[in-house]
C-alpha cells in the first residue's frame, strides 16, 4: 500500500496555470459580445436629483445606458441582511460612497462603453458625509433614512460571571486597539459574463463569484427567475480571499441588464479602481475597548471586548464577520467569564464584505495583543502567560463559554513549546538582552490563535436572526473510466488553493491508483454535484468527507466486479498499483482498466457528504474542526527611521492529519503576507469627505515578495475526531496571528520607547514620532 | 470628493482699496489664473474657461466664480465651480486685506477646494502639492500685476 | 480601464518626431517607456488626441561619453540599461544606484530617461541625479535645438520648461572628479515605490582630505527634486567627519520644506532628509579615501 496522504505532491494545477493555458474571465470573448461600464458616484452622500444619458445614448458603439430608475422598474432593491440596508443594483435616489454605481452603459467595445460614460450627466445634491463611525453612532446623520439610526446591529453577548470576575480581579488590564480596513484584492478583479436566452428563458453567467453554487439561489431570486432558469458556469479564477463573493451584486446587475438586451452576452470586469472603492469587500474597519480580570498569576479569568464596526454603507451580505468572533472569542484560552458587545454601523464608505478570516482575525489581533500587555503589566513572560492560560489538552472537546464554538481537540501548550524549541527562545531572548545594550531596538514577538473552520453551518447565524439556517454539504461523484482513469466530479470553484490536488491524493490514496491516472473535472452550477464551494476553511473537511464517501462506495463496485473477473469473493481482494490483487497475493490480480472495459456497466459512485448540523446544548455550534497555529516573530525597528525589519519568522501549526503539507505551506505563506499587509502597508483611508484617498495600487499598499520574509514551517498533529482521515480545516490561521505576532514583535522592541502597536497598520513615521516624544519626554 | 485645503498669505506694495479693486477686474484675475483662458463678468459672476493641468494630466474646466464682498474692502469669499473631463471640482476661500502701513497691505487667504472623479482617488498625493503650487503661481502673478500697477501709480503721483 | 480613442504615429526618425510634435502641440503626446503615461491614458486623466511613440527612433537609445569625460544618454535608454551599463559603473556608479531604486524590474525594463526626466516627478530617482549633477537636458523642438540647464528646468510638480511640441532627445551629465565618492539613500514605504525621501551625493576629497567637491540633491521634499547648494557651500572645505556630517544633516533638514501625505508627514520627510544625507556623506567619503571602484 502507496500512502498518499501527507505527500508534497507537485499542484496538478500548477502546469497548466504556469504555461499560460489557464482560462480566466476576461480571456473569455464569446460571438456578439458586448461589454459593459458602470460610472461611479464621485460623491460619498448624495441625492441624485437628474440622470441625463442622452449624450451617451448617441457616442458611436453604446447600445443602451441604464439609470438607477430603469433598474427600479424592474427589480427590487439588491438583497441584504438584515433587509432594507441595501440600493438597488445602479443606485435610486441616493448614493452612500464615492464609487457606488449609478447608471451603466453596454456598449459594443469596453472603448465604447467608457466613451459612452464619459457622457453621462448626474446631477447631484451633495449631503454632509458621516466618515467617523464614533460620528455615525451619534445618528446626526442618518444614511438610511427609513431606518432611522446608523446602527445596524448591536447586542451585547456575556456568558459567565463577568462582573463578579472583574470585581474579585487581582488586576484589570486594559487595552484600545483599531484595525484598519484592508481587503483581499485578488491579482484578478471580479465580473461576470451574462447571457440571457430570451427564447430558452435561460440565464447562463460565466464568473469568478466565489461560493457561486451557494450563491446562485439568490441571484435568481434577485433576477426574478426560478432557480433552474440560471446556469454558473466557472472559469479559472485568479485568486479570491473572500472578495469574490461580492462579485454577486455585479451578477445581479448585469444579469438585469442582460435581460434588457437579450440574446447577447454581456461582461463586465471590474478595473483595479473600482475595484478598490466599490467592490463591496472591504474587511473589517474596527475600533476595540478590551480588558481582561487578571490574577496575581497572570491568569486570566474574564475578558471583555467591545467592538465597533464600520460595515459601510450597506449591508449587501450580513454583518457576519463582526459575530464570527463568537464562535473563538476567548481565542486558545480557558477564559470561564467572556463578554462581547458588538455594535456594527453604517457610514459612507465602500460596504464590507467577506475577508479571509472573516472577522475573527481582527478579534484575535485584540486577544492576543492583550496577553501581551497583560505579560507586561505583570512582568511575566508572554510565553509563560499563554502556557497559564491555554485550554488545557485534556479538556478537548472544548466548548466555549458562548456555548457558539467548540474545538474539536488540540495540544495548545505542545504547540507553544515546540515552537519555542524550533526557534531556541531562550537563546533569542538572551541574544535580545545583548543587542539591546547595544542599542539595537530588537523585538521578539509571539501569537497563537485557533483556526476555527472545516465547514461551517448557518445555524450561528440564524440564531442571530442573520440569515437562514442550515449546515453545506458537500456532493462529490467518482467514477472508474473504460480507459481505467478515474474521473473526479467536483462543484467547487478554485481561487488557487489547490483543491484538485488534494482530490487527487485523496483518490489516489483510497483507490491506489497513480496521480497520473486521475481526471478531476469541474461543473456548472445545476450539473451534480453541488458544492458550497471554498470558505471558512472548509474543503478539506468537506472533500475528505465527500471523497471518503463516494471512494468507498466506487471501491466496492470495483472489487465486486474483478471478485467476478478472478472468481473470489471481494472480501479476499483489495487495490494495490492500478489493480484488484488477492490480499497478500499480489501477483494474482486484475488492473483497473480490464475491470473497467469488462464491467459492462458503468463503475460510478456519488456520496453527499451531509454536514453533520453541529447542535449544542443551546446555541448552535457552527464548526467542526479547530487548528491551531502558534507564530514567533523578530523584528529589529530603526531607530533613526522607524522601519521595521524582519530577522527572523517561525510558525508552528497543527492542523490534523496534512493531505498535502506544500500546500497547507502555500496557503499560509499567503496569509502570512496578508496578515503583513494588515499589519504594516494595507489600509483604505478616507478623508473627511468619505473620498477613498488609496485608490490604485500606488497608495494602497499590498506587500510584494520584497516585503514579506521568508517563514520557517514545523508541525505537531492532533488529528480530529470528527473528520475522515483526521483533517482540520486550514489555511488562513496566519491571518489571525501574523499581524498580532507582528505587533507584539514591534511592541516588545520599543518597549522603552513609546510606542505601542495597538493600532494598524503601523506606519514608520508614526513609530519615529512616538519615539521622538518618547525621547523628549 | 477630495477636500484640499489652501492658505497662505502675500504682501502687496499698493494700498488697500488699489488691491481690492484689481482683486475684482475679471481682466486681472484671468491674466494671474493658471491656465485661464478667458473671463468674463456677468453680474457678480466670473465665468470662464480654466486649463488645469499638471503633466500629461490637463483638462479644460468651464468655471463659474462668484464674490461675495462681505466686508469690502476688508474680506471677501470667492467660490468656484468648475466641471470638466476629469471631474469636478468646486471651493471656497474667504481673503482678508489688511493695511499694514501706507501702501503696503497683507492678502492672507484661507478655504479648501473639493475635486472630484477618479483624480481624486488615484492622484492623491499629487493633488495636494499640485494646488499649492497653483495658487503660489496665481499670487505671484497677481503680485507681479499689483507691483506693475503700483509702479505705474507712482509714476503718476509724482507728475 | 480604456483610454479614449487617439491617433497613433510611430515615426522611425528624430525629423519626423520633430514634424509630428509641431503638427499637434498641445493636444499631442510623447510615448516612451509609457509607464506614466499609460496609466494615465487607461484611467483617462491624460487625453492626448495623438500619441507619438518614438520607441523606435534608434538615434535616441545610446549610452556614450561625452567630449567633456562626462556621460550622455539618450532619452530612449532604459533604467535596466542603466544599471548594466559598464561606462555607467565606471564613470557615474551613483547614476546605477540611483536607478537600481527605480521600480521593478519590469518597469526599469520599459521605463526611459527621458520619460523620467520629462514626467518630472519630484519623488522619482533620475530627475533627482539630474537636480544634483546639474546635468544638461538636451531638447529639440521645432525651432531646433537647446539645451536646458537642470537648476531651472523643473518650475513646478512634474512641469517643466518643456513645451509640448518639444522632445528630450538626451541629458548631459557632467563628469565626477577623480577619486569621487558617492552614495544614494532613499526611504520607501515598499521597496520600488516612488520614494518618501532620497538623497544622492556625489563628493571628491583635496589631497589635504578635505571636501573639495560635492554635489547633494534631494528627493521627495518639495515640489520639484532639489538640489542643497547652501549645504553644499558649507560643507566645501571642510574635513570629514561625524560633527560636519550632523551640521550637513542638520542644515539640510531645515532649508527643505516637504509635504505631507498618505505615506509619510511632513515632519517625517524633514526628519528623514537629515538622516538620509547623513548617512549618504559617510558612505560617500568612505567611497572616496578608499577610491574605490564598483564591481
Amino acid at each position: 500500500m502507496k500512502s498518499y496522504i501527507g505527500r508534497s505532491l507537485p499542484r496538478v494545477e500548477d502546469e497548466r496555470l504556469l504555461r499560460g493555458d489557464g482560462r480566466y474571465l476576461d480571456d473569455i470573448a464569446l460571438p456578439g459580445m458586448l461589454h459593459v461600464a458602470v460610472l461611479g458616484s464621485p460623491h460619498a452622500h448624495a441625492r441624485i436629483r437628474a440622470v441625463a444619458v442622452e449624450d451617451a445614448d448617441a457616442v458611436p458603439g453604446v447600445v443602451r445606458v441604464f439609470s438607477g430608475e430603469d433598474i427600479r422598474a424592474i427589480s427590487e432593491p439588491l438583497r441584504g441582511i438584515p433587509s432594507g440596508w441595501t440600493n438597488h443594483a445602479l443606485a435610486v435616489e441616493r448614493v452612500r460612497y464615492v464609487g457606488e454605481p449609478v447608471a451603466a452603459v453596454v456598449a459594443e467595445s469596453r472603448y465604447a462603453a467608457e466613451d459612452g460614460r464619459d457622457r453621462i450627466r448626474v446631477e447631484y445634491e451633495a449631503l454632509p458625509a458621516v466618515v467617523d463611525p464614533a460620528e455615525a453612532v451619534t445618528d446626526h446623520v442618518v444614511l438610511h433614512p427609513a431606518k432611522g439610526t446608523n446602527t445596524l446591529y448591536h447586542r451585547r453577548f456575556t456568558f459567565g460571571d463577568v462582573e463578579g470576575a472583574f470585581a474579585s480581579a487581582e488586576r484589570i488590564v486594559r487595552l484600545e486597539c483599531r484595525w484598519g480596513r484592508a481587503s483581499g484584492n485578488p491579482v484578478e478583479t471580479g465580473g461576470c459574463i451574462c447571457r440571457w436566452d430570451s427564447h430558452d428563458g435561460l440565464m447562463t453567467v460565466w464568473t469568478n463569484m466565489q461560493a457561486a453554487n451557494f450563491l446562485s439561489p439568490m441571484v435568481a431570486t434577485q433576477l426574478g427567475l426560478p432557480a433552474d432558469r440560471l446556469r454558473i458556469r466557472r472559469p479559472d479564477t485568479g485568486g479570491s480571499f473572500g472578495a469574490k463573493v461580492a462579485v454577486w451584486k455585479y451578477v445581479a446587475l448585469v444579469g438585469l441588464l442582460a435581460q434588457q438586451v437579450p440574446d447577447r452576452p454581456l461582461k463586465f470586469v471590474e478595473d483595479r479602481v473600482e475595484h478598490l472603492r466599490a467592490s463591496s469587500s472591504h474587511g473589517p474597519d474596527r475600533r476595540y475597548e478590551a480588558e481582561a480580570a487578571v490574577d496575581a498569576g497572570g491568569r486570566v479569568t474574564a475578558l471583555r471586548v467591545k467592538c465597533l464596526d464600520d460595515l459601510g454603507a450597506y449591508s449587501e451580505r450580513r454583518p457576519g464577520m463582526a459575530v464570527k468572533p463568537l464562535t473563538g472569542l476567548s481565542g486558545c484560552y480557558e477564559i470561564p467569564a467572556l463578554e462581547y458587545d458588538v455594535r456594527c454601523v453604517v457610514t459612507n464608505k465602500c460596504p464590507q464584505g467577506a475577508y479571509r478570516g472573516f472577522g475573527i482575525h481582527a478579534h484575535n489581533f485584540v486577544v492576543e495583543r492583550l496577553m501581551d500587555t497583560v505579560a507586561g503589566e505583570l512582568g511575566l513572560d508572554p510565553v509563560a502567560v499563554r502556557l497559564r492560560n491555554f485550554i488545557p489538552p485534556e479538556r478537548f472537546p472544548y466548548v466555549l463559554p458562548t456555548r457558539l464554538g467548540r474545538y474539536d481537540s488540540g495540544d495548545y501548550p505542545k504547540l507553544l513549546r515546540h515552537l519555542c524549541d524550533v526557534a531556541d527562545y531562550a537563546r533569542l531572548r538572551a541574544w535580545q538582552a545583548e543587542e539591546r545594550v547595544k542599542g539595537r531596538l530588537v523585538g521578539i514577538g509571539v501569537a497563537t490563535t485557533v483556526e476555527i473552520g472545516g465547514y461551517f453551518d448557518n445555524a450561528l447565524y440564524a440564531a442571530l436572526d442573520l440569515g437562514p439556517a442550515g449546515p453545506i454539504p458537500e456532493q462529490v461523484k467518482v467514477g472508474l473510466a473504460a480507459d481505467g482513469h478515474v474521473d473526479v466530479h467536483v462543484g467547487y470553484g478554485s481561487e488557487g488553493q489547490g483543491q484538485d490536488t488534494v482530490v487527487t491524493q485523496l483518490v489516489a490514496h483510497v483507490l491506489q491508483v497513480d496521480p497520473e491516472q486521475i481526471r478531476v473535472h469541474h461543473h456548472d452550477s445545476g450539473d451534480v454535484p453541488n458544492s458550497f464551494g471554498t470558505g471558512g476553511s472548509r474543503m478539506a473537511v468537506a472533500l475528505a468527507g465527500a471523497l471518503g464517501g463516494a471512494l468507498a462506495a466506487l471501491g466496492r463496485q470495483i472489487l465486486d466486479h474483478a471478485g467476478r473477473l478472478l472468481e473470489r469473493s471481494p472480501a479476499e481482494l483489495e487495490l494495490d498499483a492500478q489493480r484488484a490483487v488477492v490480499r497478500g497475493r499480489p501477483e494474482i490480480g486484475v488492473d483497473l482498466k480490464r475491470i473497467a472495459s469488462q464491467a459492462g456497466a458503468p463503475i460510478e459512485a456519488q456520496y453527499t457528504w451531509p454536514a453533520p448540523e453541529l447542535r449544542g446544548d443551546e446555541f448552535p455550534l457552527s464548526y467542526l474542526t479547530a487548528a491551531c497555529a502558534a507564530h514567533l516573530v523578530v523584528v529589529e525597528v530603526l531607530p533613526t527611521t522607524g522601519q521595521v525589519r524582519f530577522l527572523d519568522y517561525h510558525i508552528a501549526e497543527d492542523c490534523g492529519t496534512v493531505l498535502n503539507p506544500q500546500v497547507v505551506d502555500g496557503m499560509t505563506q499567503g496569509a502570512v503576507a496578508q496578515g503583513i499587509g494588515q499589519a504594516l502597508y494595507e489600509q483604505y483611508l478616507y478623508d473627511d469627505e468619505g473620498q477613498l484617498l488609496t485608490g490604485s495600487w500606488m497608495d494602497y499598499l499590498v506587500p510584494t515578495a520584497c516585503e514579506v520574509p521568508a517563514t520557517k514551517k514545523s508541525r505537531i498533529v492532533t488529528p480530529s475526531p470528527y473528520t475522515a482521515f483526521g483533517v482540520k480545516g486550514t489555511g488562513e490561521s496566519a491571518m489571525n496571528t501574523t499581524p498580532a505576532a507582528v505587533a507584539n514583535a514591534i511592541t516588545d522592541a520599543l518597549q522603552d520607547r513609546g510606542f505601542a502597536a495597538n493600532a494598524l497598520p503601523v506606519r514608520p513615521d508614526a513609530i519615529w514620532a512616538a519615539m521622538r516624544a518618547a525621547g523628549r519626554r | 470628493m477630495a477636500r484640499m485645503t489652501v492658505s497662505g498669505e502675500s504682501l502687496f506694495p499698493l494700498e488697500r482699496q488699489r488691491v481690492w479693486a484689481l482683486l475684482n477686474d475679471p481682466a486681472i484675475l484671468a491674466r494671474c489664473a493658471p491656465g485661464c483662458e478667458d473671463l468674463e463678468k456677468v453680474g457678480d459672476t466670473f465665468n470662464g474657461r480654466m486649463k488645469i493641468g499638471i503633466g500629461s494630466i490637463k483638462g479644460t474646466y468651464r468655471c463659474q466664480v462668484r464674490i461675495a464682498p462681505a466686508q469690502a474692502p476688508d474680506a471677501y469669499t470667492l467660490t468656484i465651480v468648475g466641471k470638466g473631463p476629469l471631474g469636478s471640482l468646486q471651493g471656497e476661500v474667504q481673503f482678508t486685506l489688511t493695511s499694514r502701513e501706507t501702501n503696503l497691505t497683507e492678502l492672507r487667504y484661507e478655504g479648501q477646494v473639493d475635486v472630484g472623479g477618479v483624480i481624486a482617488s488615484v492622484g492623491q498625493p499629487l493633488l495636494k502639492s499640485v494646488s499649492d503650487y497653483q495658487a503660489k503661481q496665481f499670487f505671484e502673478r497677481l503680485n507681479q500685476e499689483l507691483t506693475a500697477r503700483s509702479s505705474a501709480a507712482g509714476g503718476q503721483a509724482e507728475r | 480601464m480604456k483610454p479614449p480613442a487617439f491617433r497613433y504615429h510611430d515615426p522611425r526618425t528624430l525629423d519626423e518626431v520633430i514634424a509630428l510634435l509641431g503638427d499637434h502641440g498641445d493636444d499631442c503626446k510623447v510615448l516612451a517607456g509609457g509607464q506614466s503615461l499609460v496609466p494615465l491614458l487607461n484611467l483617462r486623466l491624460a487625453r492626448p488626441a495623438v500619441i507619438v511613440d518614438v520607441n523606435r527612433v534608434a538615434a535616441l537609445g545610446v549610452i556614450a561619453e561625452a567630449s567633456d569625460g562626462g556621460l550622455r544618454i539618450g532619452a530612449l535608454v532604459r533604467h535596466r540599461e542603466l544599471v548594466r551599463s559598464d561606462l555607467v559603473r565606471r564613470r557615474l556608479p551613483l547614476l546605477r544606484d540611483a536607478a537600481r531604486c527605480i521600480g521593478h524590474a519590469a518597469i526599469r525594463t520599459r521605463g526611459t530617461v527621458g520619460g523620467s526626466i520629462a514626467h518630472g516627478d519630484p519623488a522619482a530617482e533620475l530627475p533627482g541625479i539630474v537636480a544634483t549633477l546639474g546635468a544638461e537636458i538636451r531638447i529639440r523642438g521645432p525651432m531646433g535645438e537647446r539645451s536646458a540647464p537642470a537648476a531651472t528646468f523643473y518650475t513646478g510638480p512634474m512641469t517643466a520648461d518643456l513645451a509640448a511640441d518639444e522632445l528630450i532627445t538626451d541629458v548631459l551629465l557632467p563628469p565626477a572628479p577623480a577619486g569621487a565618492g558617492w552614495a544614494f539613500e532613499e526611504v520607501a514605504r515598499r521597496h520600488g515605490d516612488f520614494a518618501v525621501v532620497g538623497v544622492a551625493v556625489l563628493l571628491a576629497l583635496g589631497r589635504d582630505g578635505r571636501i573639495g567637491h560635492v554635489r547633494i540633491g534631494v528627493i521627495g521634499s518639495g515640489p520639484v527634486p532639489l538640489k542643497l547648494t547652501n549645504v553644499e557651500g558649507a560643507l566645501v572645505g571642510e574635513t570629514p567627519g561625524d560633527g560636519v556630517f550632523a551640521g550637513a544633516a542638520e542644515a539640510a533638514a531645515a532649508s527643505v520644506d516637504p509635504h505631507s501625505d498618505l505615506h509619510a508627514s511632513a515632519a517625517y520627510r524633514r526628519h528623514l532628509v537629515g538622516v538620509l544625507l547623513g548617512a549618504a556623506l559617510a558612505t560617500a567619503v568612505e567611497r572616496a579615501r578608499l577610491a574605490v571602484t564598483p564591481r
